[in-house]
C-alpha cells in the first residue's frame, strides 16, 4: 500500500466557523481586561523565565516586548532556543502560554 | 450561527482572523475527522477543532511564530485529545471503526465484510505507533509532520512506515489474492475514518 503523496488539501469547507470567530473575539476582550497582555504579564513570564535566563537577562530580555505583548513569544522563544535548544524552548513557551495565558 | 458572529465575519478585516479563517478552510474538515476518529466520539470533534484553532489564534496574538501551520494544528489536536482520555492503555490507540463505505467498494454486503476483517487483521499486525504514524501520513501529512506531531525524529518516522509497510505486505503474503487495491482502500478507510462522521 502506497501512501498520498501529500494531496492538496480540500477548500470546500461549507460551514463557516463562526463559533471559531466568536471565541477568538471574546478572548481578546477578555485577555484585554484581564490583566493578559502589557507589564503585568511580563513580570510573570520574567518570574518564569529566571530559573532558565537569571533574573538580569529574564527582565532584559522583556524590554524589548511592547506593551501590548504582541511580540512576546516571538521574542523570548528564540533566546530560550539558544539557551535550550528548539525543543525544549517550545515546550516551555507552550507551558507559559498554558500556565500564564490559557489557564490563568 | 448567531447573525451577529456571521455579519462580523464577514466584514472581519482582522489579519490574524482571516489568517485563521484560511487554516479551517484548509485544514478544517480533515481536522474534525482526525478528531473523530482519535476521540472516538465525533460529536466532540467540532469543539476539540474549535479548541485548537482558538489555541492557535493566541498563540499567534503573542507574536508566536509557527513554521509549519498544519503540523502544529495535528499535534496540538493530537495532544489535546490524548489529554482529555482518561485511559492509559487508549493513550497509544488509534480508532479502527466499522467500514461502511468506501469508493468502489463491493456492493455485496458478504465482500464487505470480508474485506473488513482482511483489513482488520493487516491493521492488528501494526503497533499502535506504527498505525498512527500511518494514520497521519494518509490525512495527507509529509514525513516532517509527521514527526512534528508525533514528537519524532524524522528518521524515526521513516522507519516506522518502512516497517508498517512492511508488516502490511508480510501480512498479506498468505492470503496475497485478496490484498487487493480494495485492501488498501479499506485499511485506508479504517486509518482515516472518513466515514466516522455519518457512520454511527
Amino acid at each position: 500500500m502506497e501512501p498520498h503523496p501529500d494531496p492538496a488539501p480540500a477548500r470546500s469547507e461549507p460551514e463557516t466557523p463562526g463559533g471559531i470567530f466568536a471565541a477568538m473575539r471574546q478572548w481578546r476582550a477578555a485577555a484585554n481586561s484581564a490583566g493578559k497582555v502589557g507589564p503585568t504579564l511580563h513580570r510573570r513570564v520574567a518570574v518564569e523565565l529566571r530559573p532558565y535566563l537569571g533574573s538580569s537577562a529574564a527582565g532584559a530580555v522583556l524590554d524589548d516586548v511592547s506593551d501590548s505583548s504582541a511580540n512576546l513569544l516571538s521574542t523570548i522563544e528564540p533566546v530560550l532556543a539558544g539557551f535550550l535548544g528548539a525543543r525544549a524552548a517550545s515546550l516551555l513557551v507552550s507551558r507559559i502560554v498554558d500556565t500564564l495565558i490559557v489557564n490563568n | 450561527m448567531d447573525p451577529a458572529a456571521e455579519s462580523a465575519n464577514r466584514s472581519s478585516p482582522d489579519p490574524l482572523e482571516s489568517e485563521v479563517r484560511e487554516l479551517y478552510s484548509l485544514y478544517g474538515s480533515s481536522l474534525r475527522r482526525y478528531a473523530g476518529a482519535l476521540s472516538r466520539s465525533p460529536d466532540s470533534a467540532p469543539d476539540a477543532v474549535q479548541e485548537v484553532f482558538l489555541r492557535y489564534f493566541v498563540e499567534r496574538s503573542y507574536g508566536r511564530q509557527i513554521g509549519n501551520p498544519r503540523a502544529w494544528l495535528y499535534r496540538v489536536l493530537r495532544n489535546h485529545l490524548l489529554d482529555t482520555r482518561k485511559t492509559a492503555e487508549s493513550k497509544h490507540e488509534v480508532i479502527a471503526g466499522a467500514i461502511e463505505f468506501v469508493p468502489g467498494l463491493p456492493e455485496d454486503p458478504e465482500a464487505t465484510l470480508h474485506l473488513s476483517q482482511t483489513a482488520r487483521h493487516l491493521l492488528a499486525l501494526l503497533s499502535a505507533r506504527e498505525r498512527e504514524a500511518l494514520a497521519l501520513r494518509h490525512q495527507g501529512l509529509s514525513y516532517e509532520e509527521v514527526a512534528v506531531v508525533l514528537g519524532l525524529r524524522i528518521g524515526t518516522v521513516g522507519a516506522l512506515l518502512a516497517r508498517a509497510y512492511r508488516k502490511l505486505r508480510e501480512g498479506a503474503a498468505g492470503d496475497r489474492a485478496n490484498f487487493s487495491l480494495r485492501t488498501a482502500q479499506a485499511i485506508r478507510s479504517l486509518l482515516v475514518q472518513e466515514d466516522y462522521g455519518t457512520s454511527s
